[in-house]
């Protein structure tokens, strides 16, 4: 029985000393494969660069801002894209407003008032599936203007949001009017102003309009939403 | 006696600018403390103002080092013309010491857009906070289906500038950075607009309720 003792006792104590370094490695191995782990994530996950914004994405920020006939409400400065690998978007700015009158006329407005803060008509181009959102529903006009630092901000500008049963041309309609404008990120490539185009011309030759010419007149290329 | 004597006038010497340091440091430590503003300081305090009124939310970011500001926002469908009811809202900030910086309209049934400014104090600093005052902007999030052309929707939008905004005011529109000049509204706010295109007066001076990022 006294015997039995020294056999039955070592047994747990040694279970117990062993259980130590047992749980202590576990417990390091849990920490090496957590550290592992979040080193790996860290590494995965892209961080926003360093040079996502620059004093060349401020300067044609506060451009956009100031600009009395855009008037944006809505605006950010050229960034990284989240989670891309060193994608960015330049610099952006939108406004909404209702004006009153025919598509046209609302056109012709905004476009004047816009010249007169300096940007030039550069397109024009009817409704189109091929369109993002909402210039796929709208007449839109392009203009752009030159910035201080030689780049060119974009704007395109549209009558959105209209009820369908209210016609073109009814002068007496509140239309509401969308704007978005862009300027280049700081590792795009500068864009030029492009030709200017005669609004008037333009909207005399869209089809959407009446018109007996194509779709779309003079610079359209590009994403109109993004207004660049 | 000598030895025990120099212990008796060193050891409390030595206390006594001990501790003098650690009272200095502590000091200087709620000193900057003191200087720190935070996005709810500069909340309480737009929400302190007379004008707007409501309560400023701090919105969620999406992250990339953008950040939010604090923003009361309302948007109200109203009776009056366009100019009518930009032109009672700007008289009753101006009343709680906002002062308009930009206008912007068109005819007299069309958008009238009025951009004010005011100083705010928040924690013995000085800033400035931003509002705009406009029709037509927020017609679609009122209700859906109704025709925009048969409402009038009075939005008021007041933000101030976030933390990050006090210590580099690169993303703040002129007009923050210090309090101009006020502007004459008056060919947008005194009746109404005359139809012959779009006029304004004054540089925009909207903050985003969304800033950021800031160059590093």
């Amino acid at each position: 029985m006294g015997g039995d003792r020294p056999v039955s006792r070592p047994v747990p104590r040694r279970a117990g000393r062993a259980a130590g370094p047992v749980r202590a490695s576990a417990g390091l191995g849990a920490l090496v494969v957590l550290l592992g782990a979040t080193a790996l994530v860290a590494g995965c996950v892209p961080t926003s660069p360093d040079d996502q914004t620059t004093d060349v994405d401020v300067a044609r920020y506060r451009a956009l801002a100031a600009d009395p006939w855009l008037a944006a409400t809505d605006l950010a400065p050229g960034k990284w894209l989240l989670g891309t690998d060193r994608e960015f978007t330049g610099g952006t700015a939108s406004f909404v407003r209702t004006v009153t009158g025919s598509v046209r006329d609302v056109l012709v407005t905004e476009a004047d008032a816009a010249a007169r803060a300096g940007w030039t008509v550069v397109g024009a181009r009817c409704p189109g599936d091929d369109l993002w959102s909402t210039w796929a529903h709208a007449v839109s006009v392009r203009v752009a203007r030159a910035l201080d630092d030689g780049s060119a901000a974009f704007a395109t500008f549209g009558v959105a949001g209209d009820d369908p049963a209210v016609g073109v041309d009814d002068e007496g309609a509140t239309r509401t009017v969308r704007g978005l404008a862009g300027v280049a990120h700081h590792t795009a490539p500068d864009d030029d102003v492009p030709e200017a185009v005669d609004l008037a011309a333009a909207l005399d030759t869209l089809s959407c309009l009446g018109g007996d010419g194509g779709v779309a007149v003079g610079d359209v290329v590009g994403d109109p939403e993004g207004g660049r | 006696m000598t030895a025990a004597r120099r212990r008796g006038t060193t050891l409390p010497a030595a206390s006594r600018i001990g501790a003098g340091l650690v009272g200095a440091l502590v000091v200087s430590l709620l000193g900057g403390c003191g200087d720190d503003v935070g996005a709810r300081d500069l909340a309480d305090a737009l929400s302190a103002q007379a004008w707007p009124g409501g309560e400023a939310e701090l919105g969620v970011t999406p992250g990339g080092r953008t950040y939010p500001r604090p923003a009361v926002t309302r948007a109200t469908p109203v009776t009056q013309a366009p100019w009518q009811a930009v032109a009672d809202e700007v008289a009753r900030a101006v009343d709680a010491g906002w002062v308009p910086v930009f206008a912007q309209c068109t005819g007299p049934r069309d958008s009238v857009r009025v951009d004010l400014v005011r100083p705010l104090e928040v924690g013995g600093r000085t800033t400035v906070a931003a509002a705009t005052v406009a029709t037509g902007l927020e017609w679609a999030d009122l209700e859906n289906g109704r025709d925009p052309s048969d409402d009038v929707v009075l939005s008021v939008q007041a933000v101030a500038p976030a933390p990050q905004d006090l210590d580099d005011d690169a993303l703040l529109p002129a007009a923050l950075r210090a309090v101009p000049d006020a502007v004459d509204a008056s060919a947008c706010l005194d009746g109404p607009p005359a139809d012959d295109g779009r006029t304004w007066v004054g540089e925009p001076a909207a903050l985003p309720p969304l800033g950021g990022p800031l160059p590093r």
